[in-house]
C-alpha cells in the first residue's frame, strides 16, 4: 500500500519473482535460437527473433490466464498472483518485441506506410482461411499496451477500480484475438497437427480452470435478497471461521461477513486496490486484509487505517439466536457500524 | 490464536506452504514450456537452403537484360545464367536500368558490357542480386557485342503453384511463401518485384516461373490479390536462359484462379 505515488515499491516477494521470470526468458531464448542453429540452421536471424517473442509471449500469457483461477481453487497460489503485474509487462515486452519487428520485418522499406500496410496488404477481410491474420495481433498488441501502460497504482486510483478492472478484463479479448492471429498466421505455414493441439491443449486448460474456479464461487453469487427486504438471513455464525468471512451476495453486489473477536462486521467484497475479493482475506492486526495485495480495511467502519485513504461499503448486521442477518441496503463507502457481539464471542 | 498460513505480499516473509506453491508454479510452468520449446524446435516446418549475402557487397560483369526482367547476364561456374536484379527494400531496381540506358550513350544493350555491385541472394537453384547502392552499383560500362538471347516458345500449359516475391523467396526471408508471407510478398510485388511462380514438387520448390501478361510486360498490379495462396495459371511458356516465363492470357483475371482443390488439400492433409 502506498500513499503517494512511487514507481514500485520492491520487497524480497518481488524480486525473486521478478528474477524468476527473468531468468525463464533468457533461458527460452537462448534454448530457441541454439536449438534453431543446431536444427533449422537455414533460419534467418529476423525469423528466430520474431518466432521466439511470439511464443514467449503467447505461452506467458496462458500461464498469466491460468494465475487467477488457481487462486481461487487454492489460496496458495496468491504468492503467484501477488506481482502478476510485473508478468503482464514482460509480456508485454514480449509482444511488442514480436509485433514492432514483424511489422519492420514484413512491411517497412516498401511503397506504403507500414502501419497502413498491415491494414491495407492483404485485403481478404471477407476470407477465413485467408483473413488478414496480422490485423487481429496488432489489435491484441494495442490491449495490451493499454493494460501494460495502465498497470501501475497510479492508473489505478486515477481511473478508480471498477473501470480499471473492466480494462483489465480486456485481457479476455486479447486472448481471444491472439488464438486466432496464431491459427489463422502462424499455423498456416505448419505442417504438424502437434502445435494445433497444443494451442488447443493450452485453450482447453484455461477454459477449465475458469470453469471449475466459477463453479467454486457459484454459491455466493446466489442473490439471498429480493428487491423488497429489509434484514435477510445471511448465514449461521458457526459457518465463519474465526478472524474470516462468509461472502453473501445482497443488492447484486458480494458482501463479506467477517467474525473476529466475538464481533461479526460486514463490507462490501470488493477491494478498492484491484478489486481482490476481501472475503477471501483475513483478519490481521485488527484489519481486514486483502489476499490479492494486502491492502486493509478497518471491519468496523470500512475504511483503511491512516495514512491511507481507501473505504469501501459497509452494511449493518444483526444476529438472531446463532443466525446472521444482513440489511441488504449498502451504507456508503467507509460509514462507521457498530459490529454486532456474539453473546457466546 | 489462529495460525491458518495466510500470505501478505508486502510481507517479506512467506510461509512455507505458499513458497512450495510458488516453486511447484515456477517448475511446473518451465518443465511445460520447455517441452513445449523442444517439441516447437523439432515439429517446426523446415527451412529451404538460402542465403542473403547481408554487408557483404559482390561484383558481377555481364551483359543487362530487360527480359523477361531486368538482369545480368553473366558467366557461373561454366555456366550462363542470368541474375535477376532488384533495388533495396521492397522496390524493383528499375531506376538504376534506366541510368544505365543514360550512360550507354544509345548503344544497344548487347553492345555494352556493364560491371555491377550488389548483394548476392541465392538459393541452390538461383541466384538474384539487389543493386543495394542505387546507382552507385553502376561501377563499369565497355564495349562488347554479345551474341542475341536465344527465346524458345513451350507451347500452352496450365501450371499450379503458387505467386511469390521472388526478392524474399530466393533468400532475403525465410520461409518466404505461403499465408504468412502474403503482406510482405504483395508489399514487394507492388513495388515493382517481379512476381515469380513457385511450383512445389511434394515438400520442395522444385520450379519457377516470370508471371508477365501476354506481350511479356509486367503484371505486378493484377496479380497481388492471388499472392501466396494456390493458384493455377494458364498461358504460354517460354524458356529465356535459365529461366522460364508465362505469359498469362488476357483478359488476366479469367486466366488466374484460386486452385481450390490444393488450398483443400492443404487443409485436410496438412500438406
Amino acid at each position: 500500500m502506498s500513499v503517494s505515488y512511487a514507481a514500485i515499491l520492491w520487497n524480497k516477494q518481488k524480486k525473486v519473482y521478478d528474477i524468476g521470470v527473468l531468468i525463464f526468458v533468457l533461458s527460452f531464448t537462448v534454448l530457441f535460437f541454439g536449438g534453431h542453429a543446431v536444427l533449422h540452421p537455414n533460419a534467418t536471424f529476423e525469423t528466430i527473433l520474431i518466432r521466439n517473442f511470439g511464443l514467449l509471449a503467447f505461452l506467458m500469457l496462458h500461464l498469466i490466464l491460468v494465475i487467477g483461477p488457481l487462486t481461487r481453487l487454492n489460496p496458495k497460489f496468491l504468492i503467484i498472483l501477488y506481482n502478476r503485474r510485473h508478468l503482464g509487462v514482460t509480456m508485454f515486452i514480449m509482444a511488442a518485441t514480436h509485433g514492432v519487428f514483424s511489422i519492420l520485418n514484413f512491411h517497412s522499406l516498401s511503397n506504403t506506410n507500414p502501419l497502413k500496410s498491415v491494414f491495407l496488404s492483404n485485403l481478404q477481410y471477407d476470407s477465413l482461411i485467408n483473413f488478414p491474420f496480422q490485423v487481429l495481433g496488432f489489435f491484441a498488441l494495442i490491449i495490451l499496451a493499454l493494460m501494460a501502460t495502465t498497470s501501475h497504482d497510479f492508473w489505478l486510483k486515477n481511473l478508480g477500480p471498477k473501470v480499471w478492472k473492466s480494462l483489465h478484463m480486456l485481457v479476455y479479448l486479447a486472448y481471444a484475438l491472439i488464438i486466432l492471429h496464431v491459427v489463422l498466421g502462424a499455423l498456416q505455414n505448419e505442417t504438424s497437427p502437434i502445435l494445433f493441439g497444443v494451442v488447443f491443449f493450452g485453450f482447453v486448460i484455461i477454459a477449465s480452470l475458469h470453469v471449475l474456479s466459477g463453479l467454486k464461487e457459484q454459491p455466493a453469487d446466489v442473490a439471498i435478497d429480493d428487491a423488497k427486504s429489509e434484514f435477510v438471513r445471511a448465514c449461521n455464525t458457526s459457518e465463519i471461521k474465526e478472524n474470516r468471512a462468509k461472502i453473501v451476495t445482497v443488492s447484486g453486489e458480494r458482501v463479506a461477513i467477517f467474525k473476529y473477536n466475538g464481533k461479526l462486521s460486514a463490507v462490501n467484497n470488493f477491494c478498492r486496490h484491484q478489486g481482490g475479493p476481501l472475503g477471501e482475506g483475513k483478519i490481521i492486526d485488527g484489519c481486514i486484509t486483502c489476499p490479492w495485495h494486502g491492502y486493509q480495511y478497518r471491519p468496523e467502519d470500512g475504511q483503511s487505517p491512516p495514512p491511507f485513504t481507501e473505504k469501501v461499503e459497509t452494511f449493518h448486521l444483526k444476529l438472531e439466536g446463532d443466525q446472521v442477518w444482513i440489511d441488504p441496503k449498502p451504507l456508503p463507502e467507509g460509514t462507521p457500524v457498530q459490529p454486532v457481539t456474539m453473546n457466546n464471542g | 490464536m489462529d495460525n491458518e498460513e495466510f500470505y501478505i505480499g508486502w510481507q517479506e516473509g512467506a510461509f512455507i506452504g505458499v513458497k512450495k506453491a510458488r516453486k511447484w508454479f515456477f517448475i511446473s510452468s518451465v518443465l511445460l514450456l520447455v517441452t513445449f520449446g523442444v517439441t516447437y524446435l523439432l515439429v517446426e516446418e523446415k527451412f529451404v537452403e538460402s542465403y542473403f549475402d547481408y554487408s557483404n557487397l559482390t561484383e558481377i560483369k555481364g551483359q543487362v537484360v530487360e527480359y523477361p526482367v531486368f538482369g545480368i547476364r553473366t558467366e557461373l561456374e561454366g555456366q550462363v545464367i542470368t541474375v535477376p536484379l532488384v533495388g533495396f527494400g521492397k522496390f524493383d531496381a528499375l531506376p538504376v536500368l534506366n541510368e544505365l540506358r543514360k550512360q550507354s550513350r544509345g548503344k544497344k544493350f548487347n553492345e555494352i558490357e556493364v560491371t555491377l555491385r550488389g548483394t548476392l541472394i541465392y538459393n541452390e537453384d538461383k541466384v538474384w542480386m539487389e543493386l543495394t547502392e542505387g546507382m552507385e552499383s553502376i561501377l563499369l560500362i565497355e564495349d562488347r557485342l554479345f551474341p542475341p538471347i536465344k527465346i524458345e516458345s513451350v507451347g500452352s500449359q496450365m501450371i499450379s503453384g503458387e505467386i511469390v516475391d521472388p526478392k524474399c523467396f530466393f533468400g532475403v526471408m525465410n520461409p518466404a511463401y505461403n499465408k504468412i508471407h502474403r503482406s510482405c510478398a504483395i508489399r514487394c510485388i507492388s513495388g515493382g518485384i517481379p512476381p515469380v511462380l513457385a511450383i512445389r514438387d511434394g515438400q520442395e520448390f522444385s520450379d519457377y516461373y516470370f508471371v508477365t501478361d501476354e506481350n511479356g510486360q509486367p503484371i505486378n498490379e493484377a496479380v497481388l490479390q492471388f499472392v501466396g495462396t494456390p493458384v493455377k495459371l494458364s498461358g504460354t511458356v517460354e524458356k529465356v536462359d535459365d529461366w522460364k516465363v508465362i505469359k498469362v492470357s488476357s483478359p488476366f483475371l479469367s486466366a488466374i484462379e484460386y486452385d481450390y482443390t490444393s488450398e483443400m488439400a492443404d487443409c485436410l492433409s496438412y500438406k
